[in-house]
């Protein structure tokens, strides 16, 4: 059991977690994640439905405890003794009906050290800020589903957490409380908390994650920035000639296709400009030139997919 | 991380503040009441049992004639002043056995079953009376004193009055019946307050599980302290609801008790009456933490409100057997059953507040205390390992275990 902060060259790392594995009967949920999330990062954990996010999260924050391997959060081993410093906001939304909103998220706070009287000051302003301000002393079961999911967001950080835990916190939320959860999250960030979170509607791991790990078959298939992510497909040309366009597969990729007005093909980020080069010099010209990076939903599908493809030959195999 | 114990406070005081904000809570408050009404509407009914038993107790008069004749026409004069519920007993004639008189009065008020509540004996013009109630010893009083003025006055009344020496005396045996009265008391008391509260513990968790509020609670606070807090919150309203009803019985007490003075009997226990209602508070709380934190474990396993209300019924009679232990228990103190109902953990705290009552001894109940207490840990912490692997462990729970049986 390691102990002690964990550093990722000259960064602290705020949640390390080493081959951790988790199994409910026979199913195997988790067969094996590695993770490490500098402190202050926008950190996402994509993956489609089943493939082990929520029980990677539950076993980070102690939840539930790994079959095997070992976890680190906030520089401790265990997490519950780290949990005042922790704000997690769960995939299935709960709160009790019969309580104010505000009574509500000072509750949450108070479960996580923040006394309640402080906590209920800082709900009636957190949501004033986010627009809720009317809704302070309803009760739960008087709000929309988008103003329940809010108040507990509101919550999960009203105590100002150094790590926040958000699984699948885009889900049942309507565009523009997914722009005020947004606005949300890079505020938190801003304030210097770690921000974990999990989804499978890449736009928002797009446009927010510094880096972000794909899991699928409860094993992690990918872990890096979002441009590697994307890096990881090849970019998808198409090329009108301005003369011999008959001539000019010699030069082109092999997948090159002809479909009676443009060449299709796809290149390696490196290939583009030697190609354009050849073109040129070999006196083809240019007519029309698209290249078109993939983005992240088509990257974490081609890693899906082949994610099945290689469980059902480990399957096979067996 | 939040002590333990800081934990345990936070959800016990939102369960409290839950439980105790509810308007129906008002209605759970005042259930006693409705128990009351209905005790009333059915005590006209033991009041009849009470009158017809009331029939066979008797006045002594332990005197030959003539003083027993003008006793009797002197209780056929006054009788006629207080007729119906309110008629002193009957009177019934025995013979002097004169310097033995006092010796004899004695053993017809103490002899164990005896009908006898108040005797009199001695001359007519000082005559001994003794009596089991201030009330009877005025009567008999006023009967001799009518009985002198008629002897005295040859047949005519004439006012002339009598000094008698008076004795309350209360019958003997009466401590081991008011010690065992008040030791069954205790049961009932501890037995109809866990049945209660306690037993609501069983679906306190369906809220959290039906709106998934337990994964919050989970991530934030350890599963015993969760367990604990639940428990410490229904305490404080079992609190609550005792203070709210001691403070009304005890000024109805106080009320009765100044109305009564002198004429209600002491309650001779084996301790003091501020160390046994001490210990009986003491033994409520282990017995409600014992039931409760069982019927804790037994709802958090459920998995709807369904499974919860199938498992009120085994539930309820399992509480009846362990009462039907204690309550024997509480009439046969020296026996065998007695002793295993103090041991079994879920009959031990009302057996034991039985034992208060007869048993002056204190260290049985410290031990006994202790060995609860031990209970109650084991049961957290059973209850929150079984809570843990059936619900966040989503392994099968013991319901799920039933029901593939059942299959």
């Amino acid at each position: 059991m390691r102990h002690g902060p964990i550093h990722l060259g000259s960064e602290e790392v705020a949640v390390w977690a080493d081959q951790i594995t988790k199994s409910f009967g026979a199913a195997q949920a988790v067969r094996g994640v590695s993770l490490s999330i500098p402190k202050g990062m926008i950190y996402g954990v994509l993956g489609p439905n089943g493939a082990g996010k929520t029980t990677t999260l539950r076993m980070i924050l102690g939840i539930i405890d790994p079959d095997s391997g070992s976890r680190q959060l906030l520089g401790h081993s265990r997490p519950r003794d780290v949990a005042n410093r922790c704000g997690y906001l769960p995939e299935e939304r709960g709160l009790y009906p019969t309580m104010k909103a505000r009574e509500a998220i000072a509750f949450m706070g108070a479960l996580r050290g923040l006394g309640w009287a402080e906590g209920r000051t800082r709900a009636g302003e957190m949501m004033e800020a986010a627009g809720l301000g009317h809704a302070v002393d309803k009760k739960i079961r008087h709000l929309s589903k988008g103003m329940a999911q809010l108040v507990q967001l509101l919550g999960s950080i009203v105590h100002k957490p150094d790590l926040i835990v958000l699984d699948e916190p885009f889900s049942g939320l309507d565009p523009v409380n997914q722009e005020h959860l947004e606005a949300l999250v890079r505020s938190e960030a801003a304030r210097g908390a770690t921000i974990l979170f999990s989804t499978h509607v890449m736009s928002h791991a797009e446009r927010l994650c510094e880096r972000v790990a794909i899991i699928a078959g409860g094993l992690r298939r990918f872990e890096g920035t979002v441009a590697e992510a994307r890096g990881i497909l090849p970019i998808e040309a198409q090329y009108r000639p301005s003369a011999r366009a008959a001539d000019v597969a010699a030069l082109l990729p092999e997948d090159a296709r002809f479909d009676g007005q443009c060449w299709r093909f796809s290149l390696a980020d490196e290939e583009a400009e030697p190609l354009l080069l050849a073109l040129i010099q070999g006196g083809f010209g240019v007519s029309g030139l698209s290249l078109q990076r993939p983005g992240l939903h088509d990257a974490f599908v081609r890693i899906v997919q082949d994610a099945k493809q290689t469980d059902a030959q480990e399957a096979a195999a067996c | 991380m939040l002590s333990f114990w800081a934990q345990v406070r936070v959800i016990a005081y939102r369960d409290f503040k839950a439980i105790v904000g509810q308007p129906v809570f008002l209605l759970f408050l005042l259930a006693p009441l409705f128990m009351a009404i209905m005790g009333l509407l059915g005590g006209s009914g033991s009041q009849n049992f009470v009158e017809k038993s009331g029939r066979n107790a008797r006045i002594g008069v332990l005197a030959n004639a003539p003083l027993a004749d003008f006793y009797m026409a002197a209780d056929a004069q006054l009788r006629a002043l207080r007729p119906g519920p309110t008629a002193p007993p009957q009177l019934t004639r025995i013979p002097s056995h004169g310097s033995a008189d006092a010796q004899v009065a004695r053993a017809m008020i103490n002899t164990p079953g005896s009908h006898f509540e108040a005797v009199i004996f001695g001359p007519a013009d000082a005559p001994h009376i003794i009596a089991t109630s201030k009330d009877l010893a005025t009567y008999v009083t006023a009967m001799a004193n009518y009985a002198a003025s008629v002897r005295l006055a040859g047949g005519q009344p004439k006012q002339i009055f009598v000094a008698p020496h008076v004795e309350i005396s209360r019958k003997s045996g009466g401590t081991a019946r008011t010690r065992q009265a008040m030791g069954y008391a205790a049961v009932v008391v501890i037995f109809v307050l866990t049945l209660l509260i306690a037993a609501q513990s069983i679906s306190t968790f369906v809220e959290e599980k039906s709106n998934k509020i337990i994964e919050i609670l989970a991530s934030a606070a350890s599963l015993e302290a969760i367990f604990l807090g639940k428990l410490v919150g229904m305490f404080g309203v079992a609190m609550l609801f005792i203070a709210f009803w001691s403070a009304l019985l005890t000024g109805g007490a106080q009320v009765l008790l100044s109305r009564m003075a002198g004429d209600f009997p002491p309650l001779d226990l084996a301790i003091s009456l501020p160390g046994f209602l001490a210990l009986g508070l003491l033994y409520f709380t282990m017995s409600f933490f014992l039931f409760g934190a069982a019927f804790l474990g037994i709802g958090s396993q459920a998995p709807s409100a369904r499974d919860i209300q199938l498992l009120s019924l085994p539930i309820s009679v399992f509480q009846v057997s362990m009462f039907g232990l204690a309550s024997s228990a509480a009439s046969q103190p020296d026996s065998r059953l007695a002793l295993f109902a103090q041991i079994f953990p879920f009959s031990s705290p009302m057996a034991m507040a039985a034992r208060a009552a007869s048993d002056g001894a204190l260290w049985p109940h410290l031990l006994a205390i202790l060995w609860q207490l031990l209970w109650v840990m084991v049961i957290v912490r059973v209850s929150a390992r079984l809570f843990r692997r059936g619900v966040l462990n989503a392994s099968p729970s013991l319901f799920t275990f039933f029901r593939r049986k059942a299959k």
